[in-house]
């Protein structure tokens, strides 16, 4: 291990990333713990609101992994810790890999991991990488209350006016996903100059979870499979991500991700 | 109003206002913390960090597209988080691949009102419990690198990690869609054509979102206008 590596995975290092990551917890057990509570006193079931936890947990087992996977891609590069830190607090999957490789590229580091990587680049790719992402918490700081208060004071004539909008915000978020697994059929040259060959995975893992989401509820409704319900969104989400592993034997040429 | 339902609804408020408190509180130390980060190294390091012009001309192009999305996010996400998922989410990161399918769903499965303490409060819980769960995993993939690197990053079962995202949004997008697949049409055409003509919004993603929630609300309010829905 370079020297550097050893210094990016050195004892203190590594004590701040657990420092942080363990307030990050600290704080989903405070807020969940107090939820919680409120809710049995509000009278809510107890056994629904375990459902949520249990629910809650199972599927988000598998996203970790992903998010694991992106703290081991980088980790060659800029050591555990940074990484760690960056996919633990304030982090996005798809925001800091891209985020550190155009920083060291502009800084003349070339690909990452770089052999001419040293401790000051470090410090200033954490500093980008850091307050690159942050404006969405510092918004949600400052303008959160006063922007909820708004919303409520607009919706709030009806309910069911105000459900269907917030559904309706939810599907136009999901549309944009759809559209771009569709994307990805398309060839495209990105700006690092990579070019991006037309991939059909997405579309058969959306498929296939959408049509297990609905043979799950038919099951749920019309056959009274109960149990289905703590884990249909899970088991769609596995089913498609398995479809995604076979679709690669089926269309070889149009399996490749960037 | 009832005297019962003003002192429901003075509860109500009483409660989201301890969440805004206990949010902003936690969200001021752990994004000092954070910032403080890149001055650890430095120190580690024994090295000032290198904010050199090549850097700064490499960085600023990642703020001009952040920050519009950041301020974008927080429009369309924090309404569907609640309170207290919002402070959580947008402090543990990964909302739009994580907590935000999990606040969904777990709202869906319960069936609470939007809007009402029961649906926060089921929101608050499905956002932390998701938070506790992607930190405990990240710790021990972190204890268990050696063993879990080889697995992990596998080539077979790439496509699996590059495609957890479709697949959540197909199992939550067709529960949605069920319950008003007339609002789904609009968004869903417009969304699709779009990505199809201008593939290169692959990577501006997060601000297309706010466009097709546009589309999507002006075309559900219409449908309601109407009395189709």
């Amino acid at each position: 291990m370079s020297e550097f590596l050893k210094t990016a995975n050195s004892l203190p290092m590594y004590a701040a990333a657990a420092l942080l990551v363990g307030l990050v917890l600290a704080q989903a057990v405070i807020f969940l713990i107090k939820s919680y509570r409120e809710g049995l006193r509000e009278g809510m079931d107890k056994g629904m609101l375990k459902k949520v936890i249990l629910s809650s947990a199972t599927f988000s087992v598998v996203p970790s992994f992903a998010i694991l996977i992106g703290v081991l891609a980088l980790a060659p590069a800029l050591g555990v810790p940074l990484p760690w830190i960056r996919l633990s607090v304030v982090g996005a999957l798809h925001y800091e890999g891209p985020t550190a490789n155009n920083l060291a590229k502009g800084m003349g580091l070339g690909e990452l991991p770089s052999e001419l990587m040293t401790g000051a680049d470090l410090g200033a790719i954490a500093f980008g990488m850091t307050v690159g992402i942050i404006w969405g918490a510092l918004f949600v700081l400052f303008f959160f209350k006063s922007y909820q208060g708004k919303i409520k004071k607009t919706t709030g004539g009806s309910p069911k006016l105000f459900n269907i909008l917030f559904c309706a915000m939810f599907i136009g978020m999901v549309s944009a996903y759809v559209g771009d697994a569709f994307s990805q059929l398309r060839t495209l040259t990105l700006a690092s100059g990579a070019v991006r060959t037309p991939n059909i995975l997405p579309i058969i893992a959306m498929l296939t979870s959408v049509l297990s989401m609905a043979v799950f509820t038919w099951l749920m409704e019309k056959k009274n499979v109960k149990w289905l319900e703590n884990f249909s969104f899970s088991f769609a989400m596995l089913l498609g991500m398995a479809a995604a592993v076979v679709g690669q034997y089926i269309f070889p040429t149009m399996s490749t991700f960037l | 109003m009832s005297e019962q339902n003003k002192a429901l609804s003075q509860e109500a408020i009483n409660y989201d206002n301890s969440m805004h408190r206990l949010g902003r509180i936690s969200m001021v130390v752990l994004i000092s913390m954070m910032l403080a980060i890149p001055f650890i190294i430095s120190a580690v390091f024994g090295e000032k960090p290198n904010l050199s012009p090549a850097f700064w001309t490499a960085f600023i192009p990642i703020i001009l597209v952040n920050l519009p999305g950041s301020l974008i996010e927080v429009i369309t996400y924090t309404p569907l988080l609640g309170t207290g998922g919002t402070y959580l989410a947008f402090i543990s990161g990964n909302l739009s691949n994580l907590k935000i399918p999990c606040a969904m769903n777990a709202r869906d499965m319960t069936k609470t009102q939007v809007g009402t303490k029961e649906s926060e409060i089921v929101s608050t819980i499905a956002v932390a419990t998701s938070a506790i769960v992607t930190t405990v995993t990240i710790i021990l993939g972190v204890l268990l690198i050696a063993p879990l690197t080889p697995i992990l990053e596998n080539p077979t079962l790439i496509p699996a990690f590059k495609t957890v995202v479709p697949a959540v949004f197909g199992a939550l997008g067709f529960k949605y869609a069920k319950e008003y697949p007339l609002v789904a049409v609009a968004p869903m055409t417009f969304s699709i054509l779009l990505f199809l003509a201008f593939p290169q919004l692959t990577t501006s993603v997060s601000i297309l979102v706010f466009v097709t929630a546009v589309v999507s609300i002006v075309s559900a309010f219409i449908l309601y206008k109407k009395g189709k829905i």
